[in-house]
């Protein structure tokens, strides 16, 4: 079972960033279950991966409320934060956002072999913030603007932690898939 | 038991159930822009105007609707004002032309959102995110990056009356011209879509779509006069009749 964590102050940003993820996994025959970050219980965090939906450019309540989030700390399977869910992802982890436009297609150059990318690839960026990477994240991904994809292996826990600044279910939708079926050797 | 004990709880489960926005939809007269409306209406939001941007540069990439001159009749129908800037139709000009209209529905209806009916194109999509980002509003694409399929069915489901009014794509000939876009219709092209790899929401532009009746038209459209432009393969519509439904139910 995969937790898909909507952000959306909006409730018809929903159909715009949660859904699309949701349809991914979907077609994969993924089961899985929705929910809003102030509306998680207990139980939801039984989930085997987590993934943190982005949302709207104007929409920063979730960065308000980072408290709510620190189940993150303690949460055992692999976290995948989109956009939002990157910086939030970061914030937890003792990194920080900086403002940082992208809007549209954006141009990333990965470092190293990855979840199937390419050496160069286009990602569709919707971001007003950046994300510095913390201490013990590896930036495998960057554009001009800065990191796109930041990675922990906590090998003591098991657990994969994985943010990317795009949307990839907009123009890599297979980098959704290859997160739900990878079994990471940490 | 709910994990969340944050004092902002309560203030914020407000806001998830969706607070009603004053909100402007970029109308194009087509089924997509026409479904965005309507899914908006259903979340509760208020349309307060359509906005049309209308290009004389027929191969404008972002405004592109054979009848775009007769959303007018679209806005009657739905009893919505109606907010329309002429632009040439030049790459940035129209960018521009574009954030002059909402900026004009900020001032005038003091919107706080703009809800459009992009589905895939990314060109189109962003250039309004940053437009409305830059006014500091909200920008919303209920339709975005749906399945065609469940797209297709979801038009047939609200009973949308949609005529075809432009085609072109290989395997899409004169005859598709001024169809309605039925289940029939829709049958039709998915034999074109195994075929020729046409997209079913037209999402190639392989067919553009005029809406003359939904669930919120207060009154219905009827071409009464139209001529079909055999060499651009366009429907020219000469002349549309807004007929009441209330008088028609009666």
């Amino acid at each position: 079972m995969i937790l898909v964590v909507n952000l959306c102050k909006e409730k018809m940003h929903e159909l715009e960033f949660v859904k699309p993820v949701c349809d991914v996994l979907e077609r994969m025959g993924n089961d899985y279950s929705v929910r809003h970050y102030l509306r998680l219980k207990k139980g939801d965090l039984d989930a085997e991966k987590i993934i943190l939906c982005g949302t709207s450019l104007r929409d920063f309540g979730y960065l308000k409320h980072l408290r709510m989030f620190d189940w993150l700390r303690d949460y055992q399977g692999d976290v995948l934060g989109i956009c939002g869910g990157a910086q939030i992802l970061v914030q937890i982890s003792g990194g920080s956002v900086f403002r940082s436009q992208e809007i549209g297609k954006v141009l990333v150059k990965r470092k190293e072999e990855f979840l199937g990318f390419p050496e160069e690839f286009f990602v569709y960026g919707l971001h007003n913030l950046g994300i510095k990477s913390p201490e013990g994240f590896q930036v495998v991904a960057s554009s001009s603007e800065g990191a796109q994809i930041i990675l922990r292996k906590e090998k003591n826990r098991g657990r994969l932690l994985l943010g990317v600044l795009f949307h990839p279910e907009v123009l890599n939708p297979f980098f959704i898939e290859n997160f739900c079926k990878q079994r990471h050797e940490v | 038991m709910c994990l969340l004990t944050y004092p902002y709880h309560k203030k914020y489960k407000r806001a998830i159930i969706g607070d009603r926005m004053k909100v402007g939809v970029l109308f194009s007269g087509g089924k997509d822009s026409c479904l965005a409306l309507h899914l908006a209406k259903e979340y509760g939001h208020q349309i307060a105007c359509l906005l049309i941007v209308a290009p004389d540069n027929k191969d404008s990439f972002m405004f592109h609707t054979p009848a775009l001159e007769w959303v007018g009749k679209q806005a009657e129908a739905l009893e919505i004002p109606l907010l329309k800037i002429e632009t040439a139709g030049e790459k940035e000009e129209e960018l521009e032309d574009l954030k002059k209209v909402i900026e004009k529905a900020v001032r005038k209806y003091n919107i706080k959102g703009i809800v459009t009916g992009a589905v895939r194109s990314i060109y189109q999509a962003s250039r309004v995110q940053r437009i409305c980002n830059l006014l500091h509003i909200e920008c919303f694409n209920p339709l975005w990056m749906r399945n065609e399929e469940e797209h297709v069915q979801d038009l047939l489901k609200r009973r949308f009356h949609t005529v075809v009014t432009r085609v072109s794509a290989q395997g899409l000939g004169r005859e598709w011209i001024g169809r309605e876009m039925n289940s029939d219709f829709f049958s039709d092209l998915k034999k074109m879509h195994e075929k020729y790899g046409i997209n079913l929401a037209g999402e190639g532009g392989e067919y553009e779509s005029f809406v003359l009746d939904a669930p919120l038209f207060k009154k219905r459209l009827e071409i009464a006069e139209k001529r079909v432009d055999e060499k651009n393969n366009v429907m020219l519509i000469k002349k549309i009749k807004l007929i009441s439904k209330k008088k028609e139910r009666r």
